[in-house]
């Protein structure tokens, strides 16, 4: 009876969610238009003949070919663990904000256990995808080099580890959900759940040193590695064979998928998007207006949350240098601005309508929220003196991540919180980025060169967003 | 001011392109090369892959851009086929519009 899940409902659920992935992300924007479509597959096909080669030359020079690839997979299983853990973090934070798109659920005859299933099963069909492409480079160079020989430990390292990572992930969220609840906080639940992954992240990526020490020790004493959790699906498969790993593997999965669905989940249902802030009338215009939807959406407290944190766990650790990078979780923020301003515009769309204007308004008024919450960074760095050259680049990716997420924005605009179109207009983002990394990693260019590159590429973004918004202009009439 | 739009789309685009391009000739002529210790070009002889084997055995990389002269004239054909693309695009969409517009009238 404590289990109310029925296969039929969570299928016909799961269908929905992916029809609307398919109509309202794979039809967004750019990506209606073929010949995008096509560029973009052909960058993704360049990028990864790159690093399949760089791999596949790699293995080429191993000696020792079976203790030594399987040096590298059980290496490869700790960078998973951590991939897993930076994914799931990045699909919580955009799930943050879907309650809008889950609102269509809510209407439908099933239960929350069922809406919860289907949900779970999407996000981990995504976590799958993005660990596959990740290590898609990986999985092509050792199937060329030795066909199925590695198959098995492939399997074990790479899916095995992310799935049963992914579940165990969301089993805690459940539970630290549940908690949240008991003690009436749901309103902090986004900013808590990030934090703790976040620490759970560091915890993992400064200990996942000492593993890897430890395997590489292992191989050099021609010994097996001794027993991390981390390297648990390996561990299995070097003590057994693939089918008792794989039972095993049902097994553990099984038990976390029913602890998902059984623990209640209310996560989804909150409402209130703006937190009150006191405004004098008088100063009301439309850049103002700008101003106050950035910063009183209750996001942009939990992204200001989620900086300060990163701000002191860079400080306490010593990366001085990377101090300022901690504004980036807001300035991600700006992908929203665009919609979250939308009435504003399709207000002044219908007296005087400037894109320029529009796109300086847009812009201005995120710089200015980030200086705003930079303020008590930027004295203690003064303070302590340590603003730098490196504070000055890191103000300058700022302001250059501000441009970019904006254009992300326009471009693959997240109506009703879609966190869909995020997804992709990161793909795609990400994808362009590993490009131009590999060409000016190819291109060996002098300082000079590489600004000229770098300026030309900024003047490219403000381009496209304002060609974006007079696009939209014209779509809206 | 239509005309300096198609300019600079056509600018943005053969950037891409050169690049895209760039990139391509370059991971063919990886693929290409095999093992091989040595110096190759590709694209005119605007970059090159250099690998030289060292006395105690390990093989020291270069590569990078030696001739900038055939990446710029490859980008400013591709900035006129660019532009004569857009144009003919234009000049049909136009057509197409004129022609949707008599026969709503008729």
């Amino acid at each position: 009876m404590w289990l109310k899940v029925r296969s039929s409902q969570v299928f016909n659920l799961f269908q929905i969610i992916k029809l609307y992935f398919i109509r309202k992300v794979l039809n967004l924007g750019p990506l209606k238009n073929p010949l995008f479509r096509f560029s973009i597959i052909f960058v993704f096909l360049l990028i990864l003949s790159g690093l399949t080669f760089i791999i596949y030359t790699f293995f080429e020079g191993i000696e020792n070919q079976t203790a030594g690839i399987r040096l590298i997979l059980t290496v490869y299983t700790v960078t998973i663990l951590l991939w897993t853990l930076i994914i799931f973090i990045f699909v919580k934070m955009l799930f943050m904000k879907s309650t809008d798109f889950l609102k269509l659920t809510f209407t439908f005859p099933v239960t929350m256990q069922e809406r919860n299933t289907a949900l779970l099963i999407f996000e981990m069909a995504i976590s799958i995808l993005l660990i596959s492409i990740l290590s898609s480079s990986v999985i092509i160079s050792l199937v060329i080099k030795y066909h199925f020989q590695f198959l098995p430990q492939l399997i074990t390292c790479i899916f095995f580890t992310s799935i049963t990572a992914y579940l165990l992930l969301q089993v805690v969220t459940k539970i630290l959900l549940y908690i949240i609840n008991i003690f009436k906080l749901v309103k902090l639940k986004d900013v808590f759940i990030i934090i703790f992954f976040s620490l759970i992240f560091f915890e993992l990526y400064a200990n996942s040193r000492f593993i890897v020490e430890d395997i590489i020790l292992s191989y050099l004493d021609h010994k097996d590695p001794s027993f991390h959790i981390a390297i648990i699906w390996p561990w299995i498969m070097w003590n057994s064979n693939l089918f008792i790993t794989s039972l095993i593997f049902l097994a553990v999965s099984i038990c976390f998928v029913i602890l998902v669905i059984i623990i209640p989940d209310n996560s989804y249902m909150s409402s209130q998007k703006y937190v009150y802030v006191s405004i004098r009338k008088k100063q009301i215009n439309l850049f103002t207006s700008y101003l106050y939807s950035i910063m009183r959406k209750e996001d942009t407290m939990n992204y200001v949350a989620i900086s300060y944190l990163v701000f002191f766990i860079l400080f306490a650790n010593g990366y001085h240098e990377y101090l300022l990078y901690s504004l980036l979780p807001i300035a991600f923020n700006g992908i929203y601005h665009f919609v979250n301003t939308n009435p504003l515009r399709k207000l002044t769309q219908q007296i005087d309508y400037s894109v320029l204007r529009d796109y300086i308004y847009l812009i201005g008024s995120q710089l200015i929220n980030i200086v705003f919450y930079s303020i008590p960074m930027l004295i203690c760095m003064v303070v302590l003196g340590l603003f730098d050259r490196h504070s000055i680049e890191a103000l300058a990716v700022i302001v250059v991540s501000v441009l970019m997420f904006s254009l992300v924005g326009i471009l693959f605009p997240p109506y009703e919180d879609n966190p869909f179109s995020i997804m992709i207009s990161f793909f795609i983002i990400f994808s362009l980025g590993i490009f131009l990394a590999f060409m000016i990693f190819i291109l060996q260019l002098s300082v000079l060169y590489n600004i000229i590159l770098f300026m030309m590429l900024v003047c490219m973004v403000v381009y496209l967003s304002m060609l974006g918004l007079v696009k939209l202009k014209e779509e809206s009439f | 001011m239509k005309n300096l739009i198609v300019i600079i789309n056509s600018i943005i685009a053969a950037f891409v392109a050169t690049l895209i391009t760039l990139t391509g000739a370059f991971l063919y002529m990886l693929f290409n090369g095999g093992g091989e210790v040595g110096k190759r070009t590709i694209f005119f002889k605007a970059l090159f892959f250099d690998n030289v084997e060292k006395k105690d055995g390990t093989v020291k990389l270069n590569f990078g851009v030696e001739n900038f002269t055939p990446i710029i004239i490859v980008f400013a054909v591709y900035v006129v086929i660019f532009i004569v693309f857009f144009q003919i695009y234009n000049m049909l969409k136009n057509k197409q519009d004129q022609l949707r517009k008599e026969i709503n009238h008729l």
